[in-house]
């Protein structure tokens, strides 16, 4: 068979086609007329008489060419002229596009990789993107969220510290309350903690987040309702007593459909039937860093929604971030200096219930309540994340 | 045996049909118009492989390589949706081209 292939590559020659093609025809003919000699020699011709009647074959060869020229477009070389203004920009777009996708159905595997390559590269990018902004650029979708500021006290914090980044953005409940209570700087101070949820409802159990938050959470944020109520000071009366719950917009939608039905019916979470109350406006996304909640549970359902920790009245439990709105008056360094005042005593008052050394009391009582900005959310997870994204 | 031009004018239509029911290689092609029409016409490779890549081109069979175990590969061509059509056209255009000279003629099938 290869000489045949020669004879037919000889004969093609001149008709200058592309290289993949040609060998396509010719590994096509070649194949035709080994077959014929096969058939001639099985049929007790001659090697002579096999080889004549095989070339016969190709006796009308400039018929071949010269119909092959019509059918088969060959490729135009033309010199590349640099700066040439000739055809259309359209025109030779439409060639690549056309060459391009010529080359890749040639090559499935060579397109598969390269598509997986991009796909990859471009969701790799897209992840990381979302990440960074939502941890570095944007901010919370609430109420002038430049007024928020976010609590932090730097020093010892004896006891229980539970956070997944910077312990010193961690304070326990009754501190929250007594700093809610007496300060001059804030328009209101939350407190908030994230956790798992086991809901179960309509015949079925899923995980949820949900957000264990303080009964201002939405009124500090500015969040109004889409359907019900959002929580009141009432909603954390006392520990246990407030069996309520308002769900997300998403999760509203996501889940039950906008169906207005699902107000003041019970859901069970962690094993404890609350009743929704309300689901808040669309858009609101929490207002922790990274973070989406399905769920809002008020604060004094600490015990039933975290059956094996409770510390809810534990000023040694260190767990809520705190997240406060400035009064108008005050820049954040006027905030900052006017809340020692307020932070001292408070500390002063915690002292005989922490168990610690005369060294470690004094520098617990010299420990400060700094101010960052809030508006990109509180810091659960944002210290954390944070890093990671400017690199 | 016959006329080159009358050959050329019912090419196409031989290759239609033959690749009507199954898909076929070019050497088996050539093989069964020799056969059956016991030798009275015959495409070599120069008159064959033209056809066959013209028809292609315009869509009405497909050529695919195909590798068989133990065999080298082979461009078979099958009839398109397209191929399947214009077959239809023309067997009913030989029909009517057939019937009109037999009876200018007055040939008739014995």
């Amino acid at each position: 068979m290869p000489e045949w292939q020669d004879e037919i590559r000889q004969r093609l020659a001149g008709l200058k086609l592309e290289a993949t093609r040609e060998a396509e025809i010719v590994e096509e003919l070649s194949q035709h007329l080994g077959d014929r000699c096969t058939e001639l020699r099985s049929s007790g011709a001659t090697e002579e008489e096999t080889r004549h009647a095989a070339l016969e074959e190709l006796s009308h060869s400039d018929l071949l060419v010269q119909e092959l020229k019509r059918i088969e477009r060959s490729v135009t070389l033309e010199p590349i002229t640099f700066g040439s203004s000739k055809g259309s920009i359209m025109g030779d777009l439409w060639q690549d596009i056309r060459y391009a996708l010529r080359m890749l159905q040639k090559d499935p595997w060579f397109t598969a990789v390269a598509v997986l390559t991009l796909a990859l590269g471009i969701g790799a990018n897209t992840a990381l993107f979302s990440l960074t902004d939502q941890v570095l650029l944007r901010l919370l979708p609430v109420e002038r969220p430049e007024e928020l500021v976010v609590l932090r006290s730097p020093g010892p914090n004896p006891g229980h510290t539970w956070s997944d980044g910077d312990d010193a953005a961690m304070f326990s409940y009754p501190l929250y309350k007594d700093l809610r209570e007496h300060n001059q700087v804030f328009a209101g101070l939350l407190a908030c903690f994230p956790l798992s949820l086991n809901v179960a409802g309509q015949g079925q159990t899923e995980r949820a987040d949900g957000e264990l938050v303080s009964a201002n959470y939405f009124e500090v944020l500015g969040v109004r309702p889409a359907l019900g109520r959002v929580f009141t000071p009432e909603d954390e009366a006392a520990p246990g007593a407030n069996p309520v719950a308002v769900m997300s917009r998403g999760y509203w939608t996501l889940r039950f459909g906008n169906d207005p039905g699902v107000l003041n019916k019970p859901l069970i979470m962690n094993g404890t039937p609350l009743t929704v109350v309300g689901v808040a406006r669309a858009g609101f996304t929490g207002a922790q860093v990274g973070r989406v909640p399905d769920l809002f549970i008020p604060i004094t359902m600490k015990a039933q929604m975290t059956p094996n920790w409770n510390g809810l009245e534990d000023p040694k439990d260190h767990w809520l971030a705190l997240l406060g709105r400035l009064k108008p008056d005050f820049t954040r360094a006027q905030a900052e200096a006017g809340l020692q005042s307020d932070y001292r005593p408070i500390l002063q008052s915690e002292l005989p219930l922490m168990k610690i050394s005369a060294a470690g009391e004094k520098r617990f009582l010299e420990k400060r309540l700094l101010i960052d900005p809030g508006a990109r959310g509180a810091r659960f997870f944002s210290g954390m994340h944070r890093s990671p994204c400017c690199i | 045996m016959f006329d080159r031009e009358l050959k050329k004018g019912s090419a196409e239509l031989l290759i239609l049909s033959l690749v009507e029911d199954q898909p076929r290689h070019g050497y088996d092609i050539s093989k069964l118009i020799e056969r059956r029409s016991e030798g009275a016409l015959r495409f070599n490779v120069a008159s064959l492989y033209p056809l066959l890549y013209r028809l292609e081109k315009r869509g009405w069979i497909q050529g695919r390589w195909v590798e068989k175990a133990g065999q080298r590969r082979r461009r078979y061509y099958r009839l398109t949706a397209e191929g399947r059509k214009v077959l239809a056209a023309q067997r009913r255009g030989w029909l009517g081209f057939v019937e009109a000279i037999n009876r200018i003629t007055g040939v008739q099938r014995a």
